[in-house]
């Protein structure tokens, strides 16, 4: 049987600066390493819904974005867990559960649990996570300095052992400095950011009041952009509460 | 591009050039004919667009975009959440641990 990844609490910044990792093996669960080394399998917060959740008309699956005052990130809803978002609308404070992602560069949640709380939650989950990191920081600090005194991973993982320090930091370490090393020439240029701020120049430009139609967006972005391309980014940025639909199929700009 | 996230600041540090900025206060004034909040934090105060009215010492979480109007900072709220029962003493305790370990 799987084992269950237990949850950890942490800051929607926290995961964002985080790397993103999708083991080998049908089986494995993706996680998120931290800049401290922690793996994120799942994740608790607590945090505000900035717009009001969409739901697909087949009701297969929903999104919302949520906002926990560091960061925010798109929560995605599949099959039965949909029924969560039927109760959420914009500005709830909510405590979520959920999986994490990565689609076209982007850091998602996967809901299993969304939940209204009351404020005095936001203190809770933001005391849990600050002390998450206090003892992660505390612990990473060791484990660096014995990886790096003894140069040999199987060495070091063997003197954390002995010192009550998680071997599995070491490992950590090592996968840090691997992702660090492989994934900054992708942050240079964020093709997806790139396309967002277009259709939002495209839309303060052609917006005549009443909203811009789809169409008029894809054949305005046509000879930079694949119509499928610009399709995502307005979903994204609508999904963010960067734009909103007052009639099907039109956009504007939310602020 | 837009920042896409609410800072969250305390009310003397909002400057007026900022995006989304997100605050907890209570409310100590109202202007019913403008609908217009006075929100006190104990850093500052500063008046808030709101569609609602909100009565005298409610806490209230704000989420908005400020501006300059007249040498003065106004915040258009985008969400306002009812932070009644809060405990703001705590939060701002747990807010000064945070200061010290992200910094």
């Amino acid at each position: 049987m799987k084992k269950r990844m237990p949850s950890s609490r942490l800051s929607l910044d926290e995961i964002q600066k985080g790397y993103f990792v999708k083991p080998e093996g049908d089986f494995a669960t993706n996680y998120i390493i931290t800049q401290d080394g922690l793996k994120v399998y799942r994740l608790k917060g607590v945090a505000t819904v900035m717009a009001d959740p969409r739901l697909s008309e087949d009701g297969t699956y929903g999104s919302v974005f949520l906002d926990d005052g560091t960061q925010s990130i798109v929560a995605l809803a599949f099959r039965e867990n949909t029924k969560l978002l039927i109760p959420i609308k914009k500005g709830d404070l909510v405590q979520f559960m959920a999986k994490l992602s990565e689609w076209q560069g982007k850091k998602q949640l996967s809901l299993e649990v969304l939940s209204l709380v009351s404020p005095n939650m936001l203190t809770l989950h933001r005391a849990e996570s600050v002390l998450t990191l206090i003892r992660q920081k505390k612990y990473f600090k060791i484990a660096k300095k014995i990886y790096e005194e003894e140069n040999n991973v199987r060495k070091a993982m063997d003197r954390a052992k002995k010192e009550g320090i998680n071997p599995d930091l070491i490992d950590a370490i090592e996968e840090l400095n691997y992702l660090i090393e492989n994934t900054e020439e992708n942050r240079i240029f964020d093709s997806d950011t790139a396309i967002e701020s277009r259709v939002m120049e495209a839309m303060e430009k052609l917006d005549e009041g009443d909203g811009v139609v789809l169409d008029l967006i894809l054949y305005e972005l046509k000879d930079d952009y694949l119509a499928e391309d610009i399709d995502n980014a307005v979903r994204e940025l609508l999904s963010r509460g960067d734009l909103y639909e007052p009639r099907v199929n039109y956009f504007k700009k939310a602020i | 591009m837009k920042q896409s996230f609410s800072i969250e600041k305390d009310i003397r540090e909002i400057k007026g050039d900022e995006t989304l900025v997100s605050f907890i206060g209570v409310v100590v004034s109202i202007d019913p004919s403008t609908y217009m909040l006075i929100i006190d934090d104990g850093t500052g105060a500063l008046s808030v667009s709101s569609d609602s009215l909100y009565n005298v010492e409610k806490i209230l979480r704000i989420v908005g975009s400020p501006y300059k109007e007249g040498g003065q900072i106004i915040v258009n709220s985008e969400i306002i959440q009812d932070f009644t029962d809060f405990n703001f003493d705590l939060f701002r305790k747990v807010q000064q641990i945070e200061k010290e370990v992200y910094q």
